[in-house]
Formats: structure tokens, C-alpha cells, sequence
């Protein structure tokens, strides 16, 4: 019984991420106005540490990795090795020392540096991008 | 207690499983029969890493630190309060290190609490945003006659 809650929920999750990848994949975030905004973004013009996700997730899909990697690393570089890092400890059962303080720090980090010296013009900010300008330029 | 492994339900105390063989993990606030000091034995295949003096034994009675849910909820839920569930969940690993169980424990409820606030905020809000934009879209041409 446990297991079958257990496994029809990892069921339903794969589910759900083949639905948003492949929404993702057809409708262009920057085109179409019904696509989620980032709450924290619209009241207060900050960056926050998942601005420029799904942007990122359409533009890797179309395999503009590197623009990706620009519009947030955190989630396209940081988030696989995070991961990973949480299901190593899981599955050997041994601590990674500092593991989540050094998490910690670099969400902070990004979480600034997303922001200085100011919320547009900061390295780190989400580009201006779309898959159709990329794909001009070619 | 059940076995991580196959699910079955083994007797209290057991080592092994009865049903697979796997070796049992005691939940966190168990006390193990073995001497406490003692290193558990090394069945991943993986070469041991050193954890640390810690008083308590190994990672299986540790409490689960939620960083996972907690970096999830902070990348999409664009809300601070993802970034507590990390101070939280920080806050585990080194209160464990330094011994402190029940510091440990409670930053550890407090690490799960916030992953599901951040979470169950922004399922309302946008619940709510999906609700205003159809009666938007339901209640908008009628006002124009």
C-alpha cells in the first residue's frame, strides 16, 4: 500500500513534467501573457533566484543551451548538481559535510549578484532572448 | 518497521529483512543496540567519506534536512520563503555535526513547514490569479454593451 502511493506518485510527477515540457516546448514564455509570473519580481523589481526559469527550461528545450545557462544558471547548472548531491546522501547514506550550508551560500550569492548593481543592469539578470531572435541570427 | 527496500513489514528490532535480506535503518529517534561510536558498516560500494565526530551515529538517524523541497520551492515559487527552508535545513547539518539531536530535529520540522508554506502559497495565489482572469474573460464583454 505504501509503495503503490509511493510509486503512482512518481507516476504523477514524471506526468507533470512531460505536460509542462511539452507546453514549454510549443508556446514561447516571452509571447504569450498567461504563463506564470514571478510574484516577488512583479511587486518589487527584484530579481529572484528563479527569475528567468521558464525562459531558460524553453530556451534549453530548443537546445539554446547557452543562452539557457544566461537567462539563470542557478537552475540549469545548479539544480541538476544540487540534486544529485541530495540523492547521493539518500542513497549512501553518508553526509556530505557542509553540503546544505554551501547551498545556502550560493543561493544567497546568486540571490545578490542577480540584483547589483541594480536589478537590470546586473550580468546575471535574465536576457532579453527569445528562441525566434537566436534563431535569426543564425 | 517497514524495509526501505521491498516494503514488507519486519518485526521491531530486526537487522535484516526477512523478506529481501537488505539491512534495516532504525528511524532517527531509535536507539541502536550497537555501540553508538562505532562507524556503521560500509555496504554502499562507494568509498567512506569522513563525516565528522558525531555522537549520535550515522546518516540513517539523522533528520531529514528538506533540501531538496526547499531549493525546489525557492527556484519555483520566485518567494523568500524558500530561502528559510534553506537556513533551515543548513541549520540540520550543522547542528547535527555539533551533536545538538533535538536542535537538529526542530530545525528540521521547521525546514518542512516552510518548503510546504512557500508551496501552499503560491498554489492559492495562483488559483486565485486563474480564478480573476476567467471571470475577467467571462465578465469582460458583457460590460462594453
Amino acid at each position: 500500500m505504501y509503495l503503490k502511493i509511493r510509486y503512482s506518485l512518481w507516476g504523477l510527477t514524471v506526468l507533470g513534467v512531460i505536460c509542462v515540457a511539452y507546453t514549454l516546448y510549443w508556446h514561447e514564455p516571452t509571447a504569450n501573457s498567461w504563463y506564470p509570473r514571478c510574484f516577488l519580481h512583479q511587486y518589487t523589481g527584484l530579481h529572484c533566484p528563479g527569475c528567468g526559469g521558464t525562459r531558460a527550461s524553453h530556451l534549453l528545450l530548443h537546445g539554446h543551451w547557452w543562452a539557457a545557462v544566461q537567462m539563470n544558471p542557478l537552475l540549469i547548472i545548479g539544480l541538476p548538481i544540487i540534486l544529485a548531491g541530495c540523492a547521493w546522501q539518500k542513497c549512501t547514506k553518508h553526509i556530505i559535510p557542509g553540503f546544505s550550508q554551501i547551498v545556502l551560500w550560493i543561493v544567497l550569492l546568486f540571490f545578490a549578484i542577480r540584483n547589483i548593481p541594480s536589478p537590470t543592469t546586473s550580468w546575471f539578470a535574465p536576457t532579453d532572448m527569445n528562441s525566434k531572435n537566436l534563431e535569426q541570427q543564425k | 518497521m517497514f524495509c526501505r527496500a521491498c516494503g514488507y513489514a519486519c518485526p521491531d528490532g530486526a537487522v535484516q529483512c526477512t523478506q529481501c535480506g537488505s539491512p534495516l535503518t532504525p528511524t532517527y529517534y531509535q536507539q541502536p543496540n550497537q555501540n553508538p561510536y562505532q562507524s556503521p558498516p560500509n555496504t554502499s560500494g562507494l568509498p567512506q567519506i569522513n563525516t565528522g565526530y558525531n555522537p549520535q551515529g550515522y546518516y540513517g538517524m539523522r533528520p531529514p534536512t528538506y533540501l531538496a523541497q526547499a531549493i525546489l520551492v525557492t527556484l519555483f515559487c520566485c518567494l523568500p520563503f524558500g530561502i528559510v527552508a534553506i537556513v533551515y535545513a543548513a541549520q540540520v547539518d550543522s547542528r547535527w555535526a555539533s551533536g545538538d539531536i533535538q536542535g537538529a530535529k526542530s530545525a528540521s520540522d521547521n525546514a518542512k513547514l516552510w518548503s510546504w508554506i512557500g508551496f501552499g502559497v503560491v498554489a492559492a495565489l495562483f488559483v486565485l490569479g486563474i480564478v480573476i482572469n476567467i471571470i475577467a474573460e467571462v465578465g469582460g464583454p458583457r460590460r462594453r454593451f
